[in-house]
């Protein structure tokens, strides 16, 4: 590594972040080894691996929403069907006891264009929050809809709406603030769904029937497939 | 009220036969011996039935039942009838007639022709108010694809004229304030426009008289009674307009029954606009809805671009230290988890005793990172040069503003060594903690600026003489959520102490509450420049 | 945990981190595979001229020659080697381009309970199982 000085501030980041990872990576790798040589037996000690593996597992989370925050990397642009996408990171993603979750998915929704990785790393921040939110229980619904020219995302719950301050405070960030992995986990949500060219609202009223709407671009007829797509109408 | 009934004969024998035999029934009996008569009495007074006999001098029965109508279209008639008119009879019935009596009659079937007729005629009336729901259903119909408040007053006034079958009408709304008039004065629609204010919430009859509008801006009407029928519109959250109705006929001659069609018209049209302004007011607020959630779309969308260039860094920087507490709770487990493998298997074989050592190793090697990047992301990169203490110092001065009754006090000689440090930052350090000192002192007092070399280390001390600081705070004074009056330029003491240890140095604070505040720069005279590759070693 | 049959299978480990190479050595040992290693690219082909590999598991960046040209030699000597490529995801798009040529691509930080499964599969499919 020569003349790290002359990297951008970004660039070091995501360097020495990845660096992180690497120790974080072969403490994980111990682990296994430990794992493999004690086996089952003494469970204290199992315990005890269990616990290592967590938070490394807990930090490389952080780590990476740190590191998508900071600069997600270039979206690579496919098509794929949101609802698909919507019914397995709902099934995969599990929340806890008491909440009910009702998908209320369009038939007639169209194929939308967008990076599937980066796509479903910021729906499934936004379900994280979510599931934070309710986490003495309740109800979340995710809808999806066909709207003029994109795909609609709602996510409505059961909790009371946003006021404004609290809207408004969701996704900017203000000297010394304290935050949680999951306000973090927003900020990533916006930052990477801005980079794939969706648009992300918070209500800030009990006016509107939903707390988060996110808006995904539809795949126009005639564009090529695969690649990066004109975005003409985006 | 008590029936009134007009009897028309010329035999005035069977006009007291009737009046003996009616009046015991609750009537008002009045007759008359001629048709003209009858009229002159019509165009006085309000008759609920005209009895008359067909043939007689002069005008006809026939012909006096049409102007009775023409006066009233709701006017219960019978006509008497003798040998040689049975025909007419039919006439008449076909003409509007409800009976006809045939000479001789007894009084019981005098009674119940009345009776029936009277009957008759409120069914009618009954019938044409009915009758009037279409047009007003009609409206109502025309009022859901007419969103428009402006348009459904004009239809609610040329469906009252019709029914009512005024010469004009004027129709008042409070919200919004609007008036909409069909064939009035200006006159009088200023009479009625005064008269609102004062009006009950019942219908009134109004007299042009009674409005103060004058014989001679009646002029063109002379002759021609007036009337002006007001009713409120009420809607459920009280008045919300007037309806007037001005008819050409006097107010003798009204009756119930046109106020209480001008009362069903005012309470039907208070309905349909209330419903059409709801209607309106619902749409744009759906308008503004959308147009809000459009810029707080765009306000997040500049915020998410905002946020997507370098100021991202600045802002993660900005709670740095929460990301940095956040990161280094799960090495703390996974430490204190690698203490206990240790314990347990510290006399374990070789393979397992080195990777015991690997998860040690490992686990300060990512501390020390995070500690790092940390730092770095807090204050950003670097750029540093070679300045003098002295120069320094010169130019923090010159930006610094200190009030008059703060005394400056500096102390920093020039032969000092240079120090390696980025500029900006140190300015920004500096004029934080003169910033600080300043505060302590509102009523005026001493700064003192001083820098001298102590243990190979450059150090520079910014002094007050203010409240100082109390011993509990001292401690936590360097924390990023502590909070006290001197925010400074916007950096916390946090900031300050990343930004000097960033630069190798530390930051400590001596205070004596009441006494003073010193906050002490140490500063290595030669610092790294290449911070980074230290941040991984 | 699957062990694999004997005879032992030959793997190699190619990473700069020693502290990556000597905790995959140490698993993939105690599993009862052979295991060498190499600290970059330019090692790993003299490693691979010498003797007769079943699995290569490398790294993507290394310093004198990385993983993606490292890999497209070894598929001119041995295209049917099996290669498991270990990606940090630092976004570079010559990852993407020889997303055919790696027999499999696996994010760092790595998901070894996925991984031990992924040799075993691969052993055997290339038919080197005995």
């Amino acid at each position: 590594m020569s003349s790290l000085s002359q990297l951008s501030a970004p660039q070091v980041v995501r360097l020495v972040g990845h660096e992180l990872r690497n120790r974080l990576g072969v403490l994980s790798n111990s682990v296994y080894y430990l794992h493999l040589r004690l086996g089952d037996e003494d469970e204290k000690l199992v315990r005890h691996l269990g616990l290592i593996s967590q938070e490394i597992a807990a930090t490389n989370r952080i780590l990476a929403n740190l590191m998508d925050w900071i600069g997600p990397k270039e979206p690579t642009f496919e098509r794929l069907h949101l609802n698909v996408l919507v019914e397995q990171l709902c099934t995969r993603t599990q929340p806890q006891e008491g909440l009910e979750i009702t998908l209320s998915l369009a038939d007639d929704l169209p194929l939308v264009y967008a990076d599937v990785a980066q796509l479903e790393r910021a729906l499934g921040n936004l379900l994280a929050y979510e599931y934070a939110l309710l986490h003495e229980g309740g109800g979340l619904e995710v809808v999806t809809r066909h709207e003029d020219g994109w795909a609609g995302l709602y996510l409505r719950d059961s909790e009371p709406c946003f006021t404004p301050d609290q809207a408004a405070g969701l996704l900017t960030v203000l000297p010394d603030d304290r935050f949680s992995p999951v306000q973090l986990d927003l900020l990533v949500a916006g930052s990477l769904l801005a980079a794939n060219r969706c648009r992300l609202a918070v209500a800030d009223s009990s006016d509107l029937p939903w707390r988060f709407r996110i808006l995904i671009p539809i795949l126009q007829q005639g564009l090529g497939g695969g690649g990066v797509g004109q975005d003409s109408a985006l | 009220m008590r029936e009134r009934l007009l009897l028309v004969d010329d035999e005035q024998s069977i006009l007291t036969f009737c009046t003996r035999t009616l009046l015991p029934y609750g009537y008002d009996v009045r007759s008359a011996l001629s048709a003209e008569a009858a009229l002159a009495l019509l165009g006085t007074e309000r008759f609920d039935l005209l009895a008359t006999d067909i043939r007689m001098p002069g005008m006809s029965g026939l012909e006096l039942m049409r102007h009775a109508l023409d006066l009233r279209a709701d006017m219960a008639v019978i006509v008497i009838t003798g040998m040689g008119t049975f025909d007419v009879s039919v006439q008449a019935l076909r003409a509007g007639a409800h009976d006809f009596l045939a000479k001789p009659f007894g009084a019981s079937q005098l009674l119940q022709a009345v009776e029936h007729a009277l009957q008759q005629a409120r069914l009618i009336r009954e019938t044409a108010r009915l009758r009037l729901l279409e047009p007003l259903l009609a409206l109502s119909q025309q009022a859901l694809y007419n969103r428009d408040v402006e348009s459904l007053s004009r239809s609610i006034l040329q469906v009252a004229i019709a029914q009512t079958k005024a010469t004009g009408a004027v129709l008042a709304l409070s919200d919004p304030g609007m008036t909409f008039s069909i064939r009035l004065s200006a006159e009088e629609l200023r009479g009625c426009e005064q008269a609102f204010a004062q009006s009950s919430g019942q219908v009134q009859v109004w007299t042009p008289e009674a409005l103060g509008i004058s014989d001679a801006e009646r002029g063109e009407r002379n002759g021609t009674p007036r009337t002006l029928v007001h009713a409120p519109l009420t809607a459920p959250r009280g008045v919300v307009g007037h309806l007037v109705i001005s008819l050409a006929r006097a107010a003798t001659q009204l009756d119930q029954s046109d106020l209480d069609l001008v009362s069903a018209l005012a309470g039907q049209a208070a309905a349909l606009l209330e419903n059409t302004l709801l209607m309106q007011r619902l749409e744009e607020w759906n308008r503004t809805l959308e147009q809000r959630v459009q810029q707080r779309t765009q306000e997040l969308e500049a915020a998410q671009e905002r946020l997507l260039r370098a100021e991202r860094l600045a802002a993660v920087g900005q709670f740095g230290s929460s990301i940095a507490h956040e990161l280094r709770n799960p090495l703390g487990v996974i430490s204190n988890s690698v203490y206990y493998l240790n314990m347990r298997l510290g006399d374990a074989d070789e393979k397992l005793r080195k990777h015991l050592d690997i998860l040690t190793r490992e686990v300060q090697a990512s501390n020390k990172i995070i500690t790092n990047l940390m730092s770095y992301v807090r204050v950003g990169q670097l750029h540093t040069q070679a300045i003098a203490p002295s120069n320094l110092v010169m130019e923090v001065l010159e930006r610094a503003q200190i009030p008059a009754q703060v005394r400056l006090v500096t102390d920093v000689p020039e032969d000092l060594p240079l120090l390696s440090v980025d500029r900006d930052k140190m300015h920004q350090v500096l004029l934080n903690l003169i910033d600080n000192a300043v505060q302590a002192m509102p009523h005026g007092g001493a700064l003192s600026i001083r820098a001298y070399i102590e243990e190979g280390t450059l150090c520079l001390a910014v002094a007050d003489n203010g409240e100082g600081i109390p011993r509990e705070n001292l401690e936590r004074i360097f924390e990023p959520l502590f909070s006290t009056k001197a925010r400074g330029i916007g950096l916390g003491l946090a900031i300050v102490k990343m930004l000097v240890e960033a630069h190798g140095g530390t930051i400590d604070v001596v205070s004596q509450p009441g006494q003073g505040t010193t906050f002490t720069l140490h500063l290595p005279v030669c610092v790294r420049n290449e911070v980074l590759q230290e941040m991984c070693a | 945990m699957t062990q694999p049959p004997s005879p032992r299978h030959r793997l190699l480990i190619v990473d700069d981190d020693e502290g990556m190479r000597d905790t995959l050595v140490d698993i993939l040992e105690s599993l009862s595979y052979i295991v060498e290693q190499a600290a970059h690219g330019q090692m790993a082909l003299e490693r691979l001229r010498a003797q007769a590999f079943d699995l290569v598991l490398m790294d993507v960046r290394m310093p004198v020659l990385d993983g993606i040209e490292t890999l497209r030699r070894i598929r001119q000597l041995q295209p049917g080697l099996p290669v498991i490529l270990m990606s940090g995801n630092t976004g570079e798009p010559s990852v993407e381009t020889v997303r055919q040529e790696a027999t499999a691509i696996l994010a760092k930080p790595l998901d070894l309970p996925k991984l031990m499964p992924l040799i075993h599969a691969m052993l055997s499919a290339c038919g080197r199982e005995e």
